[in-house]
């Protein structure tokens, strides 16, 4: 960061500030985050037995599912910044509503598996959770703050994408004013690398 | 001041300009970084006097042994919101959202800050923030007894309204999130041609710091706070013994953010300090780069000293001594300032002026505050020490004998850029000598009583711990009396204190260039910098 | 990743399709590893793939690579923070 910027606030647009203000923002959910795996990994330490019983019971399916379409997703979204930035306003939107509605199918695929959970009696402060122990009680206390904090994130993000939707159908995004959308991706791709830590750590433990 | 009294009919600058709004809206939807910072220096100083309020309230109560004025749960109410007014509402936003908001474009020479807009928006969420923990007094099931830490398993078990006050700080946690994003981008991407990161003055260097403490530490305490609030509505366990959790993590956690945060408080008031001693001594700081070097070191390693907190919470062995160790080395950077500081002042054309006189006072208090943490972070010493009323002693001349002072170094120092206007200099330097005798005569003795045991968090305590604490209320009244001064008189002067030129003190950085109080858009032309922040060595 | 662009130009279709594709792949390695019992290193395993994971994402999708050197940098700090955070917590519960 030596070379000196020449930037006043002169109403011009400032991309890469933007882009660094976005950044930072994504350090704090890092964060954020950060502070739940501390707990999960002080935990999982305590009760290791334990968190391997538990984690047999969640559905790698399931899991490796939703996986794999928050990483297409991630790529869909890539796909939509490359299409408005080649001029395909079109595509790009095909491509926002893609990634809209993956989201959605995550959502949807979370809310079954936490039902099923719910079904069998596995919540936090239920009984039957309450007698299996303090493994599981850790284990599961962990799986549904996280994910559950996990999956408000996808809901904003596609809430997001409902606002960039329009506003790239407004032309308030455009092909050489991308930032809103890039920033949004950002956001999108932070969210998924979040889940790339969450699946192994709670569906994959040997 | 001769070039002060220059009778100028000047325009009033930003003040009048009301961006095509009027009255109340031109302020509170303003996206001017000036007007931002009055918007928050306004706000603060509500929060401060309710704050001020509770801790003489406190004091009163504490002026005999036994029941005084208050029951034992409206004292522990009492203390929870004089800490979480004083702390998330006044010291962490404090100078950076008032003063930096408004001196921080201005010094590196921008027209704004990146994001004006999300500026905006911080104050908001302040208030917001405010406002919640207002309600949180006057609804549900009584204010919240916890003191400001939160600690689980009390936190989740109590009957008080808990959960708004948590959320409240959730809010105001945001706030500071956006105020050093917006900082740290306004330091790399506005700053003015030439004005390079070694030209920077270093009340900015120091806002840079902050921010990225700021940003990087506030985070865990959101997480910890909402865990707080899942605790109560859904009883996950993670602090609760029974369940398999563990309270002390609770401890770690909410310490990884508020040990930093500490420094969010403390370390612009050295910038203030920094910035302040140049102008009044006439000569150039002392080793520059020491000086911005050890604001981030102050930084960095302050993130790792955190189980200092906790060392009769039942944490290793190990980590103690670690722990300690590291309270240690972040005395280094902390000292270094002050060698500079000092080193600033040698030789130097001294102005004893009202800046000058809390900048002194703030070294003063800030020592003893200062070399009090290394007992508190001996870990012998600490298990004597620890909860007493020796650490409240400590914490205040930190808090307030350090960061507070600073702050009002600050507002005498900047008061006639922000307003065009200079207060009465009599009364401040009376309104100085009150703050300084009252401060010590209120907090020195509770180094005294808590060395021999008076616990802290007690409405009561034992007849032997009389006298001092009577002394101990008498000094919270000077103290009281000399902010009521100050602040008449400041608030006085706003309107009907003397006319000054751009720039009363001859400072050399760029705040002092533009008019008193600055145009809306600071520069007429961006200014192309050509050297250091403080040039005096021609005079 | 050979579709690499330098600058500050981002890359093209191809080169997204070819990190999802990477990003597949490894999930489908993370799950099968976990068949084979590794035993005390698996979690190291599942780690070291997840972390390979998402620095795909960072490079490619995230544009990460092509930033300029202070988005490199500063993405250094969070990382850093929270390892060391974990690591003198750990220093605790260690040796409690």
């Amino acid at each position: 960061m030596e070379e000196i910027l020449h930037k006043t606030a002169e109403h011009h647009r400032d991309y890469t500030g933007a882009k660094m203000g976005m950044w930072l923002f994504l350090f704090t959910e890092m964060l954020l985050f950060g502070g739940m795996f501390i707990l999960y990994s002080v935990y999982r330490f305590e009760f290791i037995a334990e968190f391997h019983a538990a984690a047999k019971e969640l559905d790698t399916t399931i899991g490796a599912v939703n996986t794999l379409i928050l990483l297409t997703s991630s790529l869909t979204m890539a796909l939509s910044i490359a299409a408005l930035q080649k001029g395909n306003k079109n595509l790009s939107l095909f491509f926002q509503v893609v990634t809209m509605l993956l989201g959605i199918a995550f959502l949807g695929n979370k809310y079954l598996e936490w039902g099923t959970k719910i079904h069998h009696g596995i919540y936090p402060n239920s009984e039957y959770l309450l007698s299996l122990g303090k493994g599981q009680v850790m284990f599961y206390g962990l799986y549904f703050v996280m994910t559950g904090l996990h999956a408000l994130h996808v809901l904003i993000g596609i809430v997001i994408f409902v606002f960039i939707f329009f506003f790239t159908l407004s032309g308030d995004v455009t092909s050489d004013n991308t930032v809103k959308l890039e920033n949004s991706g950002l956001y999108w791709h932070l969210v998924d690398m979040i889940w790339v830590y969450l699946f192994p750590l709670f569906y994959l433990i040997t | 001041m001769p070039d002060g009294r220059e009778k100028k009919e000047t325009d009033r600058g930003f003040w009048k300009y009301e961006g095509g709004k009027t009255g109340l809206l031109s302020w509170i939807f303003t996206t001017d970084h000036k007007r931002i910072g009055i918007l928050y220096l306004s706000s603060l100083a509500v929060f401060f006097v309710a704050g001020v309020t509770f801790g003489l309230l406190m004091r009163l109560e504490l002026i005999a042994p036994g029941r005084t004025i208050m029951s034992a749960s409206a004292y522990n109410s009492i203390f929870t919101l004089h800490g979480v007014i004083m702390i998330f509402l006044f010291i962490i936003p404090g100078i950076p959202v008032s003063l930096g908001n408004f001196l921080l474009p201005l010094q590196i020479g921008a027209r704004d800050v990146a994001f004006p807009r999300l500026n905006l928006l911080s104050w908001w969420l302040y208030i917001a923030g405010g406002c919640i923990a207002l309600l949180s007094l006057f609804t549900g099931t009584g204010p919240p007894d916890t003191g400001w830490t939160f600690y689980a398993p009390y936190s989740i078990k109590t009957g008080t309204n808990v959960s708004l006050a948590v959320f409240a700080a959730f809010v105001l946690g945001f706030s500071s999130i956006l105020t050093g994003m917006n900082f740290i981008t306004t330091v790399h991407r506005l700053r003015a041609p030439g004005m390079t990161w070694f030209r920077l003055p270093l009340f900015v260097w120091s806002l840079y710091a902050t921010a990225w403490v700021q940003v990087l530490a506030t985070p865990i305490l959101a997480i910890t706070l909402l865990l707080i609030i899942i605790e109560r509505f859904f009883g996950v366990g993670f602090f609760d013994p029974a369940k398999g959790g563990d309270p002390i993590l609770y401890q770690h956690l909410f310490w990884i953010y508020s040990h930093p945060a500490v420094y969010i408080m403390i370390v612009p008031a050295m910038g203030v300090v920094t910035e302040i001693i140049p102008v009044f001594a006439r000569r150039t700081v002392f080793g520059y780069k020491a000086i911005a070097f050890s604001s981030i070191g102050i930084g960095a390693v302050g993130f790792f000293v955190w189980g200092h907190h906790m060392f009769t919470s039942g944490i290793s062995d190990t980590s103690k001594v670690i722990f300690s160790l590291l309270t240690f080395l972040v005395a280094i950077p902390s000292a270094i300032k002050v060698f500079n500081w000092v080193a600033s002042l040698y030789k130097g054309s001294i102005k004893v002026d009202t800046p000058l006189l809390f900048v002194i006072a703030f070294i003063f208090l800030f020592c003893i505050g200062g070399l009090t943490g290394l007992i508190n972070g001996t870990l012998a010493t600490n298990i004597h020490i620890h909860d007493t009323h020796f650490i409240v002693a400590h914490f205040h001349y930190v808090m307030f004998g350090g960061t507070a002072f600073a702050f009002f170094a600050g507002l005498h120092y900047w008061f006639p850029k922000i307003f065009g206007r200079m207060y009465s200099e009599a009364r401040a330097k009376l309104a100085w000598f009150f703050l300084f005798i009252g401060f010590n005569v209120l907090y020195f003795p509770m180094f005294l009583v808590g060395w021999q045991g008076m616990p802290r968090r007690y409405y009561d305590y034992l007849p032997v711990f009389h006298t001092p604490n009577i002394i101990s209320t008498i000094g919270s009244w000077i103290l009281a009396a000399g902010l009521a001064m100050m602040l008449v008189n400041l608030i006085r002067s706003i309107k009907k204190g003397e006319q000054t030129g751009s720039n009363p003190w001859k400072g050399t950085t760029l705040e002092w260039t533009v008019p008193s109080p600055p145009p809306v858009e600071n520069f007429e032309e961006i200014p192309t910098v050509t050297h250091g922040p403080y040039k005096y060595d021609e005079n | 990743m050979e579709q690499r662009n330098t600058g500050h130009t981002a890359p093209g279709f191809k080169t997204y399709i070819i990190a999802w594709i990477a990003l597949v792949i490894l999930t489908a390695v993370t799950i099968a590893v976990t068949k084979i019992d590794t035993g005390a290193i698996s979690i190291l395993v599942a780690l070291l793939i997840a972390s390979v994971k998402s620095g795909l994402i960072l490079y490619i999708f995230m544009h990460l690579g092509y930033e300029r050197r202070f988005f490199k940098l500063a993405f250094l700090l969070p990382v850093l923070v929270f390892a060391l955070s974990i690591w003198f917590t750990f220093l605790d519960v260690w040796y409690r």
